[in-house]
Parts: C-alpha cells; sequence; structure tokens
C-alpha cells in the first residue's frame, strides 16, 4: 500500500534541492514547473528536472512532476520531458472538469508511445483550485484510470471563492470534505494543501490534524522539517496498532479455516475494517508502503 | 540544432554553473571552462559537454561555461536550455539527449 | 664570621648550610607604573628582543586581531629577523605576515591553523623552513615540555591592572576564556601584556597573573569587536545540516551516551553545533543532566547551562559574547587552559574525560582518517585545533559532514592530509547514512538495531563519485611546505606544494 503522508514541493529550478529531496524522506517528491518558476526560466527548469529524473538516484522514493497546464506554451514539453525523464507521476495544476485530465491523460499516452514506456506507466494526480473544479470533483475521480490522487491547491482556491485563509480553514471546509469524498468514491488518494509559514510549526501541526480527520491521506509539504511532523501525525498509536495486528489476524485465520465470516471477539468483522487495519500497519510501517 | 545567436542559461550560484552559448558557422565546437571544479574535473566536463552537443545535433557552437561546482546533470541542463534558447525554439530532441 | 649589612655577625657556614650569603638591605617596593611602558618599543627595549628568538600570540580575537600584526610590524622596523612565530593559531586577518616573511622579520612559523591570503603564500612556498602545524594539546604539551621555549609571549588581553593581572571577560573588546594564552603566560621567559584598557588593582580573577608579566603596553586597540564574535552563535537552519545533526544525535543515543552525568564536546557551527539542539530534546525528554561540556562555547550551551541540563561548562575558548558574558557572570561556567584542556603529555588532561565529541571534516577516507587543515585544491585553509586531541580522549568519535560539498566529494580513497588517524574516529555521519569503525563492530550491530542506515564508507564513496565523478588527483611537487604534528609530538602527515604553484 503506497503511502502518501507527505509529498516534498521542490522548485524545478533549484538544482541542489533536486539532487537532495530524497534523503529528507518524504513519501513523495514533487518537483514543480508551475507557480514556483517564472515564465523565462520554464525551459530550463524543464530541462534541470529532466536530467535530474534521467541521472539522478532516488532510493525509491515517488516522483511526481506538477506540470504547466495544457492551456500555456509549456506544459506539452513539459509532459514529453518528464515523460521521457522518467517520471512517475504527471501532477496537473488547475484542474477544473474531467476533460482537463482526459486531454493530459492523451498528451501522456502519446509521450508513452513516443518515449517506448509502457502505456499506463505514468500516472496523474489532479489539483483542484477552483469552484468549478471542486463542483466537478466527482467527475474528476473517475476520469482516467491512471488518477492516484486528487488535491487542493488553497491558496488559488480562497481567492477563486473572493475569500482568505484563515487558521481555522471554515473557508475550506466544504471543498476538503468534498475532495476527500469524491476521492473515496473513486477509490483514490486526497492530499491535502500547502501550509506556508514554515516557522509557524503549531499552525502546521494544527492543520495536519484536521486533515487527518476529514480522512486525507497526506499533506503538500514546502520545507523538509514539516515531513517528520506530518508522519509524526499520521503515525497510528500503539494501542491502533495491537488492534490492527489482531484483526489481521483474525483475518487470515478466517482464510485458513476457508471461512468467509471474520471474529474478533465476539464480533463481526467486514471488509472495510479489515482494509482499515492493512492501512493502519501500512502507516505503523510493517506493511510494505 | 542550429545555434542562431548567443543565448545563456544558469546563474553562478553556488552548485549551478552559467552557460553562454554563442554561433561558430563553419568552425566546430570551441569550449572554455571556468570555474573551481575545473581543475579536478575539467576532461569529465569537457565530455558531458561534447556529448552533449552531439545528442542536440549542433556541430558549431562556442561555449563558455563559468561553473560553481556544477554536477554534470546540471551543466548538461544549463547547456541544453542556452542552446534551445540559441537555437530560438522548435522541440527537444528528448529521447537522444544525454 | 662575617657581619652583613645590618651588623649581625654570621658564620659563614654551618651544617646544612654550605654558604651563608648575609642581608644587604631591604627589597626595594615595587612602584605601580614599573612594568608600564608608554610604547611598545619602550616595552621591547626593557624586555630585550634578538634575531632568532621563539615569540608567541593567542588566537583569541579570531578574525578581529590586531596585535600580531602591529607587534611583528614593530619588530619589523626595529630590523629584528629570522623570529620563530608561534602564535597559537592563524587567520586570515594575517595576511600581512607575508611581507614580514619575505623581508625576512620571520623565518619561520609554528601554528595550528593557517587561513587566506598568508595560507595560499605558504602553500604556494613562500616559506624556506616547512610551517609546523600543531593541534592545540600538542602546542601545549610543546610549550610544556621545553620543545618550543617562548622567548616573549605577546597577550593582547581587553583589560588588565598596572602590575599586570589580566582576563579575557573585562572590557570593551572580552572575548571570554583566555585559555590558549595561560600556557604561554606561565612558560615564556617574558610575557608583555597589550591591553586597551588599565584598570585600578586587582583586576580579578587573574588569567593571567601579576607574576608571569614583564611589560604592559597600552594600545590603542587589541582587537576589532566585529571580527571576535557575534552576540549568539547562530544554529544553522540549512535542512541538510539539521538532518546529519539529528541522525548523529540518533546514533549517538542509541549508543547509550545519554545518560545522567554525560559529558559533550560539540563544534561551533553547522551540523556539528546542532547537534546540541537535539541532544537537548532527548535530554529534555529522559530527564537527563549532563556533567560537563567541554572546548568551545558557544550560547547554545550556555544556554544548557543555564537551563541546569548541564553542570558545568569547561572553556577554553569562547566562540561568542554571550559566552563570554556567562563566563564572567556563572561560576559553573569555567575557563580552562590548553594545557588542561588537551596536553597529552602531562598527567591527564579534559578530554580523556569525554564521553563524545562531535567533530566536522573536510574529507574523510575509507580508512576514517580526517582532514580538516587542506581544501579540495591541496592548499591549506584550516586548523589543526583540538581534532586530534579531542577524538582521541572521547569515548565515542562523532564526525559529521555532508556527503558532497557543491561537486566536492567528502569522502575519498586517501585523504589529501591526515589531522586525526581513522583509529580514533568511530562514526562518520552524513547526510547519506553512517559508516562505522571496524574495529566497533557491536556498536555497529547497535546502530542497525535502532534502524539507523549504517553503509560502509566504500558504498559513500561511490554514492559520492556517483554525482561528482571521480575527481583527477591532485599533483603536488617534491616542496615540503608544512609538517603535521601529532598531538603527541610525532610527524603524521605533510603537506606539499601543489604542482602549478611554484613562485
Amino acid at each position: 500500500m503506497k503511502l502518501r503522508r507527505s509529498m516534498l514541493y521542490v522548485p524545478g529550478n533549484a538544482p541542489a534541492m533536486l539532487r537532495d529531496a530524497h534523503i529528507y524522506s518524504p513519501d513523495s517528491v514533487m518537483f514543480d514547473l508551475e507557480d514556483s518558476v517564472s515564465p523565462r526560466e520554464k525551459d530550463a527548469a524543464r530541462h534541470l528536472v529532466f536530467q535530474a529524473l534521467k541521472h539522478y538516484d532516488y532510493a525509491g522514493v515517488e516522483r511526481i512532476v506538477r506540470i504547466n497546464g495544457l492551456d500555456t506554451p509549456y506544459g506539452l514539453e513539459d509532459i514529453a520531458a518528464v515523460v521521457c525523464g522518467g517520471v512517475d507521476a504527471v501532477r496537473l495544476p488547475k484542474t477544473d472538469g474531467p476533460e482537463d485530465i482526459l486531454a493530459v491523460e492523451q498528451a501522456v499516452a502519446a509521450a508513452e508511445r513516443r518515449f517506448g514506456r509502457p502505456t499506463g506507466s505514468v500516472k496523474l494526480i489532479a489539483a483542484i483550485e477552483s469552484a468549478r473544479g471542486i463542483l466537478a470533483v466527482r467527475d474528476i475521480a473517475v476520469a482516467s484510470p491512471r488518477l492516484i490522487a486528487i488535491a487542493i491547491g488553497a491558496e488559488d482556491f480562497v481567492t477563486d471563492m473572493h475569500t482568505s485563509r484563515s487558521p481555522d480553514g471554515v473557508e475550506l471546509l466544504t471543498a476538503r470534505s468534498m475532495l476527500v469524498m469524491a476521492a473515496r468514491a473513486a477509490g483514490i488518494m486526497a492530499i491535502d494543501t500547502v501550509f506556508s509559514s514554515v516557522d509557524d510549526e503549531e499552525g502546521f501541526q494544527r492543520e495536519v490534524r484536521l486533515a487527518k480527520q476529514l480522512g486525507f491521506d497526506g499533506k503538500s509539504v514546502i520545507h523538509p522539517s514539516q515531513i517528520a511532523m506530518v508522519h509524526a501525525i499520521y503515525a497510528p498509536t500503539t494501542e491502533e496498532v495491537a488492534k490492527a495486528r489482531r484483526v489481521i489476524a483474525a483475518a487470515a485465520d478466517a482464510e485458513a479455516k476457508g471461512s468467509g465470516v471474520i471474529a474478533l471477539d465476539g464480533k463481526m468483522i467486514d471488509k472495510p475494517i479489515v482494509e482499515r487495519a492493512m492501512r493502519v500497519l501500512a502507516l505503523a510501517g510493517e506493511v510494505d508502503a | 540544432m542550429n545555434i542562431e545567436h548567443d543565448a545563456s542559461s544558469g546563474t553562478q550560484e553556488s552548485g549551478d554553473a552559467r552557460v553562454m552559448v554563442r554561433p561558430n558557422a563553419g568552425k566546430g565546437l570551441s569550449l572554455e571552462l571556468l570555474g573551481p571544479s575545473t581543475a579536478r574535473y575539467g576532461e569529465e566536463i569537457r565530455t558531458v559537454v561534447l556529448a552533449t552537443l552531439e545528442s542536440l545535433g549542433v556541430s558549431d557552437a562556442s561555449v563558455l561555461i563559468e561553473e560553481k561546482g556544477a554536477l554534470d546533470a546540471t551543466i548538461r541542463a544549463r547547456l541544453s536550455a542556452a542552446c534551445g534558447r540559441a537555437a530560438d525554439g522548435g522541440s527537444m530532441p528528448w529521447e537522444t539527449m544525454r | 664570621m662575617n657581619t652583613n649589612s645590618i651588623g649581625r655577625e654570621l658564620p659563614g657556614s654551618v651544617p646544612g648550610y654550605d654558604s651563608i650569603i648575609g642581608f644587604e638591605g631591604p627589597t626595594t617596593r615595587r612602584r605601580a607604573d614599573a612594568k608600564l611602558y608608554a610604547s611598545l618599543d619602550k616595552a621591547l627595549d626593557a624586555v630585550g628582543v634578538r634575531n632568532g628568538m621563539t615569540i608567541s600570540f593567542h588566537h583569541h580575537f579570531r578574525e578581529g586581531d590586531r596585535v600580531v600584526n602591529m607587534v611583528i610590524e614593530a619588530l619589523a622596523r626595529r630590523g629584528v629577523r629570522d623570529l620563530v612565530l608561534a602564535p597559537s593559531s592563524l587567520t586570515t586577518i594575517h595576511a600581512p605576515l607575508i611581507e614580514r616573511i619575505k623581508g625576512g622579520t620571520i623565518r619561520t612559523i609554528r601554528t595550528s591553523g593557517l587561513r587566506g591570503p598568508l595560507a595560499d603564500a605558504i602553500s604556494a612556498g613562500l616559506m624556506d623552513e616547512p610551517v609546523l602545524i600543531h593541534s592545540h594539546g600538542g602546542r601545549a604539551r610543546a610549550i610544556d615540555a621545553g620543545e618550543i621555549t617562548v622567548d616573549i609571549a605577546f597577550l593582547g588581553v581587553p583589560s588588565c591592572d598596572e602590575r599586570g593581572n589580566a582576563n579575557g571577560s573585562s572590557g570593551a573588546s572580552a572575548f571570554g576564556s583566555i585559555g590558549y594564552a595561560m600556557v604561554d603566560a606561565r612558560n615564556a621567559k617574558k610575557v608583555v601584556l597589550l591591553t586597551e584598557e588599565l584598570v585600578p588593582y586587582p583586576l580579578t580573577p587573574a588569567s593571567i597573573r601579576q607574576d608571569q608579566v614583564d611589560a604592559i603596553v597600552k594600545v590603542d586597540s587589541v582587537g576589532d569587536p566585529a571580527g571576535i564574535g557575534k552576540g549568539a552563535t547562530r544554529m544553522t537552519r540549512d535542512p541538510r545540516e539539521l538532518l546529519i545533526a539529528q541522525t548523529a544525535a540518533r546514533a549517538i543515543a542509541a549508543a547509550g551516551i545519554v545518560q545522567d552525568g554525560f559529558s559533550m564536546q560539540t563544534g561551533s557551527g553547522g551540523a556539528s553545533l546542532a547537534v546540541v539542539r537535539f541532544l537537548r530534546e532527548l535530554m529534555l525528554a529522559r530527564g537527563v543532566k549532563a556533567s560537563f561540556a567541554l572546548g568551545g562555547i558557544t550560547s547554545q550551551l550556555v544556554r544548557l547551562l543555564e537551563e541546569g541540563l548541564v553542570g558545568t561548562l569547561l572553556d577554553v575558548q569562547s566562540f561568542d559574547l554571550d559566552a563570554a558574558r556567562s563566563i564572567a557572570a556563572n561560576p559553573g561556567h569555567r575557563e580552562i587552559d590548553a594545557s588542561y584542556y588537551a596536553n597529552p603529555g602531562r598527567k591527564g588532561c579534559a578530554v580523556d574525560a569525554l564521553d563524545v565529541v562531535i567533530l566536522s571534516a573536510m574529507e574523510v577516507d575509507l580508512d576514517l582518517n580526517v582532514n580538516v587543515i587542506t581544501g579540495s585544491d591541496g592548499i591549506i585553509r584550516g586548523a589543526s585545533g583540538g581534532h586530534c586531541d579531542t577524538a582521541a580522549g572521547a569515548g565515542l568519535t562523532v564526525v559529521v559532514e555532508p556527503l558532497l560539498r557543491g561537486r566536492i566529494p567528502t569522502m575519498m580513497d586517501r585523504v589529501t592530509t591526515i589531522i586525526t588517524p581513522g583509529e580514533s574516529v568511530d562514526l562518520l555521519v552524513t547526510d547519506r547514512g553512517i559508516a562505522v569503525n571496524p574495529l566497533r563492530p557491536e556498536l555497529r550491530d547497535t546502530l542497525l538495531r535502532a534502524g539507523l542506515p549504517v553503509r560502509e564508507t566504500a558504498e559513500l564513496k561511490r554514492l559520492a563519485e556517483s554525482y561528482t565523478g571521480v575527481p583527477r588527483p591532485i599533483e603536488f611537487d617534491d616542496r615540503i611546505v608544512a609538517l603535521v604534528e601529532y598531538r603527541d609530538g610525532t610527524i603524521i602527515d605533510t603537506i606539499r606544494r601543489p604542482k602549478g604553484l611554484a613562485r
């Protein structure tokens, strides 16, 4: 079960950061060609990310690239470069509807063919950053079998909503909830937005706890110091781990007996409980991520 | 790829390289390498530069690299970007690029 | 029978006393200003300077030092030649010595470190005699044992009283501990104090004592406060250095070091200082109090003392004004001299009591030998310092460094210059994994069980080279520009001139 608790943002135009991103043990690294790169440097960043993907060893950490949208002069060439470079997943910004996913999927498939990569090997992540996008999130989440996660981009979203971000995030509540629901309905992951105040550790942890409580699988982070905090908050307690082990043992027991009924402490355990137990053990590092 | 005019890419920050590419029509390739890594990595960097230019199909160019401890991947990236800018756009041959 | 000057009859000798020398009159009272000289030149006249003398200085003013250049300038003006310069260390501020060497004022140098244009010039073969590089403990040993006889020690102090009592923590240019100078004051044939400020007698505590001092000169400035140090040492915020520091702290904890009463020494910056942050968190979580912290003291260690997390600070060099303030005010913060700190020659020194030391490095090799003095171009730009002393003494020696610095790999087949032998190093902690000395297999197992990323040195080297490529070896010519003395007086390595630098 792949964990995506932490997705470390790395600006695509920072050579040293591209090289070292994985040493902080994030679950994924995300090289950005979009908002953190100025228009004049889009081409240069594309080359840096291409070379990093091709030549640097990331010790198994998942590599994602946030491309520029296909509605910009850069998006198509970004896709060519990163697919050729070997990226694991492409993240599209500003996804407003399923048609955006389909357009990128088409371009990615063409690039896979052009560069000899197995069809479907490049996954997609969609960032939703507008009211339209949130309202269409149900359809977005099922638009492609390559889509592994949907994420919310809070800054652009609140601007679109004519409001601003607040510490308790009430302005994001509905959007976050809808995003998680759509992700669950589609069987994919939900990733929460970045928290930009690197020095506000307390505020960050509050937001991560909120995201976890809402059902998010993880969070985008912009600084290595945030990674350990996210992992700590997502780490199950010893009690949760002990309980999960017992559930898995009961499930294995039932299977060994050829029984379809899993029982634990006199109660029936159904499939969602077993799946939750597996997630707990994965978060505890006891099941391969 | 034909180098049509002067172009550059990259910075002189630590770990980066500033690459300047100029047309050198009919005169082949010339490379000037400056920076702290030259003494110990000059040959390696030269090889990387020639291989990159070859993979881009650039046969005539004058290249100046001012590096500050840039690794090969960074030098390749900066050089490719500079060539792309000097050749006035068009698509990159990603599949042949080294 | 003889009669002494006060009219008493004395025998020439009695059993047990072969010669009795008669009283000749009372001793005279020394005047308050007897040692005060109106100028450095007058002081030099009084103490007497000859060609070929050995003169010494301390380096507590660090980059703000004004004393060395001032004194050498004065000596050059007098036509003194062939001096043996034996400061505790030299920094970039001492570039003017190049001309003094060329002019013949200085013949040879013994020092812990060299930096800047002077180091570049020496690397290029400026001096006919190789410089002797020694550690802090080794210098104390040599001076104490008489291998280096200091004829005149010129010691800059922020203030002193007119009879020569001085310390490093009172006055405008205060720097804290004056530990390096104390060895010179005790052993030099003559001691000249240069001070910015004369204060009423007695200045206490007297780190340098009136009964060690021959002459005092008041000058405008002994040090530039901006070059001496900042108010507080800033801990790094670089994520890579913090990662290394955190990994090192985890390894130190796994090794069982963080127990009540443990002792430590850390570096003064980068990852080796940042370890304090993570050790502190562990100490708070476990309710552990350290017995002492040793060495170069920074504001982070002062904070530990003030929080009650460490019992005593043993300070041979104060790195910032927080430390300077603390040593003057806090009884738990004690000044020690370089011999007490690290002299291997005498009856024991503080480094032997250390449980753990965290050191930085410029280069480390497959055998864990460490270089902290020559750069990747073979040029001198660092210091031996207390590195080999603490590495030898500490129960656990941890070297921290990033695997790469730009395009420079820090892991290699053989280091350019060996300052600290690999047998003294237990752990090398990088941002890509930890290498453990093969002489400590149980430590390796302990770290593995703790889930720490243990690697072979060969793996780390391969990883470094996968990024940088294999560097062409530096070529040196036959000229030896420095001898590197290990703390016990034996020569551990030589520094040659890089080819192409010959003047």
